[in-house]
């Protein structure tokens, strides 16, 4: 076969997937946006790694360190043809394979597969609060985006709020570093509720080591400076043309700090942009309240030769988006006729990749989307684009509008630049909520092209040229 | 005694107009609609209240939209004192003649369609390239525009959620999630319309059929002849700039928001919303061609629409002559015959007979 | 705010609103601006509120600047170079003016 299989992402799971195909003697191209390999969470590996006096891989800790290697053995394979800085702007499944619209540097261009195994991540969950939108209220996942890509830091005054466990490694990765925060705001409560014990326990035989490792994370937090609550309600951000005080309540009271820079964090969903606009059926995950694709044991999603791994097919973490990346590869080489590679691990990966869900059932559990950003007061913006309010939605729904799409047509609620991947998860819920029906009912957001932007003379180059 | 003197089926553009202006008159009326995936033509609707190219070889039907434009504006205001939605209409429209020859066939057009109406022939400028420049600065080296201050713009978008609203502000009963699966009609008269799961969804004394591509099979099951067929339209749309351009140019224009909007592709497809590359990039670069500015700006969504179409293009209204009360009404100028079916077909419902003067929109006339 | 705490690449300087600033090779537009205390980007369009960076990995588009030759870009997505022109998005750019 001479056909290349494409995939799209080289974070985790796509460079197992590119890696596993390659060795199976498939051609691959594997596609990124970025300029190196990495994904979000082994972003700028291949500098820091490569470079002996950064002090940056000794703050980000052992975990970042796993990326490299995945990049070198990807970067041994002859078979894998790197395309960076190329962005997918369009897909579209035909009986004939996966159509793609390209964007690389500034021209545009089509490539089209048979197979195309996406590996597209996680996104930060958005995370709507009163004031959410001023200059200087970014993700904690945004933040630590910066340190790795670009060596920023947040100033001493900075305050961390929300949950889950990138809220407690980003807060390691700075105090690493030599930065206090000013606070952490935590919106989950200190103690294990004791109906997560169960959970816990089937983590703890699974999977102990993470739990060691999340409990020494905590222990350090608390026996550094950092005032660190638990428990805290009232989010708000107030300032002037940027945030200048955050304010809460704990214990009781409404409490206010004056800071330059807030970074919230209430987990991560997938990014299912892509997998929305290439039709793919998805469901609803109730627990953790997000639209994830429906893939097999293997990670073929319901449209033929379109393959998904990682995150984007729900959150499970780095270390299962490799084994899933493997898993699909080898299932996918099979497909081609060709010889899997490792086959004797198969079986290892799929326990392994099982070990990592029982560990992922306890950290749902104990890491909810937060009612701290979920219960939406109705002067708060959810559609960043549009400056659509969460009272609007709910007054539509009031009114017999029916869905996201409907709502989307009469309020411009995602239909501004971002195309609503910010708010597309909260109208949904305030829809349902407000209606009384389950999210899945309800339903989510279509998504159009472009997935990324490109400018009207790029997509006109492209007249009398379909392939 | 039917519960509702009308029911609408369908909740777009037309059955929200035809319920909006059954309850204007007092009306006891509900609108069955479908649910949130339903097949929308007019969430993909560009927005143009024309007139100008419309009814050549149809002079009813360009008195028709001629009508609709002169109402058009007191029906908006209406509108928007009911409901506070601006629909953000405004008159005045070009049409762009890229070169001499397609602007001579424009031109060509409109005057047989002046010939057609008669004593009903409407004023129309044909501009140069340095008149239309004067006037739409940003225009590229084209060949010049017709004009008619006829023509016009408006938010669809705003324009249904406005009708819905209106709808329901005078007591209409708007009812989501209720695609129709048949209408019974009742031995003592009046119909009874049947949901899905077989549940009784309504009873009414009348039934419009205004579903868009849903209705032709109702009207199959129903014996009613209603030759429509979907045609696909792919829209582009740019991010936002700020307002240079007040008036539409028929496939450019730029809404109240400040996006351009770029369309007009024909296209044959099956009930397929999906756009294609060489589609867009061939409007996209068509439009260019008409306004080189646009090349520069970036595009934010590109959707497809299933306009309704009809054999000739012209709406089809009729009532069914085996079972008088049933009225099906179809057509793709669902924006600018919006004034048009809120505040006379309405009308011709609650008399219970189509005027006369309307009976070349019958189907009839695609048998002879 | 931001502080550099470890240096990626030698200095590069830009034009941001007319005044120049320094950053670094393989900044994205976005850290460089942020590096030099920065925050506010662009004009939200339809509130008219400013708006920064949210979420760096080019799915908020809140980050949106105008750089002349190129138009409307994300800043998280676009590397610094020597010598470009960066302005704030102003929400509606006037299109006969965009850089």
């Amino acid at each position: 076969m001479t056909e290349p299989v494409i995939v799209i992402g080289a974070g985790p799971g796509g460079l197992a997937a590119a890696t596993t195909l390659a060795r199976a003697g498939a051609p691959v191209r594997l596609l990124d946006e970025q300029p190196a390999a990495g994904g979000q969470l082994y972003r700028a590996s291949e500098r820091i790694g490569g470079d002996a006096t950064s002090p940056l891989k000794g703050w980000l800790g052992p975990d970042y360190g796993a990326g490299l290697p995945l990049i070198r053995a990807a970067q041994a394979e002859a078979n894998i043809d790197w395309r960076f800085d190329t962005a997918v702007w369009d897909i579209r499944c035909d009986d004939d394979g996966i159509a793609l619209g390209l964007l690389s540097g500034e021209s545009v261009f089509q490539d089209r597969a048979a197979h195309v195994v996406l590996a597209t991540g996680a996104q930060e969950r958005p995370a709507p609060f009163p004031g959410w939108t001023l200059p200087g209220v970014l993700g904690i996942g945004a933040a630590q985006t910066l340190f790795k890509d670009a060596g920023l830091a947040p100033e001493p005054d900075v305050v961390l709020a929300g949950s889950g466990p990138l809220l407690y490694l980003f807060a390691i990765q700075l105090l690493n570093a030599g930065i206090t925060p000013q606070a952490i705001l935590e919106t989950a409560p200190k103690n294990i509720a004791p109906s997560i014990l169960p959970a816990l326990f089937r983590a703890a035989l699974r999977h102990g080591s993470s739990l060691v490792k999340g409990l020494a994370w905590r222990r350090r937090i608390d026996g550094s400076s950092v005032p660190h609550l638990y428990g805290i309600t009232d989010l708000k951000a107030a300032g002037d043309g940027r945030v200048e005080t955050v304010s809460f309540r704990h214990g009781g009271r409404e409490h206010t700090l004056k800071t330059s820079l807030l970074l919230v964090h209430d987990g991560v969903m997938p990014n299912t942009h892509l997998t929305v606009a290439a039709r793919c059926d998805h469901q609803w995950n109730d627990q953790q309240q997000y639209w994830h694709p429906t893939v097999d044991a293997v990670g073929r999603t319901s449209q033929a030769g379109l393959w998904l791994v990682g995150d984007g097919a729900g959150i499970l973490g780095a270390e299962a988006a490799v084994l899933q990346g493997r898993t699909a590869g080898r299932a996918l080489a099979a497909d081609l006729g060709l010889t899997p590679p490792d086959a004797g691990t198969d079986a290892a990966d799929r326990k392994a990749l099982d070990d990592l869900r029982v560990l992922r059932a306890f950290l749902d559990r104990q890491y909810p989307p937060s009612p701290v950003f979920g219960a939406i007061a109705d002067d708060t913006i959810v559609c960043r684009c549009e400056a659509v309010t969460a009272g609007e939605i709910r007054g539509l729904a009031r009114r017999g509008c029916m869905g996201p799409n409907q709502a989307r047509a009469f309020t411009r609620a995602g239909m501004g630049p971002c195309m609503g991947r910010q708010c597309g998860n909260s109208v949904g819920r305030l829809m349902a909520e407000e209606l009384g029906q389950p999210v899945d009912q309800v339903g989510h957001y279509s998504a159009r092209p472009p997935i990324k932007p490109v400018t009207l003379a790029q997509l006109a180059s492209l007249a009398g040229k379909e392939r | 005694m039917a519960e509702y003197d009308v029911c609408v089926i369908g909740g777009g553009l037309l059955g929200s107009a035809f319920g909006w202006g059954l309850v204007r008159e007092g009306q006891r009326c509900v609108v069955l609609d479908e649910g949130d995936g339903a097949i929308r033509t007019a969430r993909g609707n560009f927005g143009l209240v024309w007139l100008q190219s419309k009814g050549r070889g149809m002079p009813e039907y360009a008195r028709w939209t001629l009508e609709a434009t002169r109402i058009w504006g007191g029906f908006a205001d209406e509108l928007k004192d009911i409901t506070g939605i601006d629909l953000h209409y405004a008159k005045g429209g070009y049409n762009i003649g890229a070169d001499e020859a397609e602007l001579a066939q424009m031109v060509a057009n409109l005057n047989q369609i002046q010939s057609e109406m008669g004593d009903d022939a409407y004023d129309y400028e044909v501009l140069d390239q340095a008149r239309l420049k004067r006037e739409m600065p940003l225009v590229g080296d084209v060949a010049g525009a017709t004009y008619t201050a006829h023509d016009g713009h408006c938010n669809p978008l705003l324009l249904l959620r406005a009708m819905q609203q209106a709808f329901q502000a005078k007591g209409g009963a708007y009812r989501p999630n209720s695609g129709v699966r048949s209408v019974e009609i009742l031995p003592g008269g009046g119909f009874r319309i049947l949901g899905q799961n077989g549940a009784e969804l309504a009873r009414a004394a009348k039934v419009v059929l205004s579903a868009g591509h849903g209705s032709a099979r109702l009207a199959k099951d129903l014996g009613i002849d209603l030759p429509i067929h979907p045609e696909q339209g792919q829209v582009l749309v740019t991010e936002k700039v700020a307002p240079v351009m007040p008036h539409p140019a028929m496939s450019v224009r730029q809404t109240d928001n400040g996006s351009f909007l770029l369309g007009a592709s024909k296209k044959e497809v099956d009930l397929d919303t999906r756009t294609d590359l060489e589609t867009l990039a061939t409007i996209a670069a068509s439009c260019i061609r008409l306004f080189p500015f646009l090349g520069r700006l970036r595009l934010q969504r590109a959707w497809g629409a299933l306009r309704v179409m009809t054999p000739d293009g012209h709406p089809v209204y009729q009532q069914s002559e085996s079972h008088p009360g049933l009225f099906s009404f179809a057509c793709h100028s669902g924006v600018t015959l919006a004034a048009c079916h809120a505040l006379h077909v309405s009308k011709w419902v609650i008399d219970g007979t189509i005027p006369d003067t309307y009976s070349a929109f019958h189907p009839r006339r695609f048998h002879v | 705010m931001f502080k550099r705490l470890v240096d990626i690449g030698t200095p590069v300087t830009f034009d941001f609103e007319g005044r120049p600033l320094t950053a670094q090779a393989g900044d994205s537009l976005a850290s460089a601006l942020l590096a030099n205390g920065v925050l506010d980007f662009r004009q939200a369009p339809e509130d008219g509120t400013v708006r920064g960076p949210h979420c760096m990995i080019g799915n908020c588009f809140e980050c949106l600047v105008e750089v002349e030759g190129l138009g409307t870009r994300q800043a998280c997505r676009e590397r610094v170079r020597d010598g470009l022109k960066v302005r704030r998005h102003s929400g509606r750019p006037v299109p006969g003016e965009q850089p």
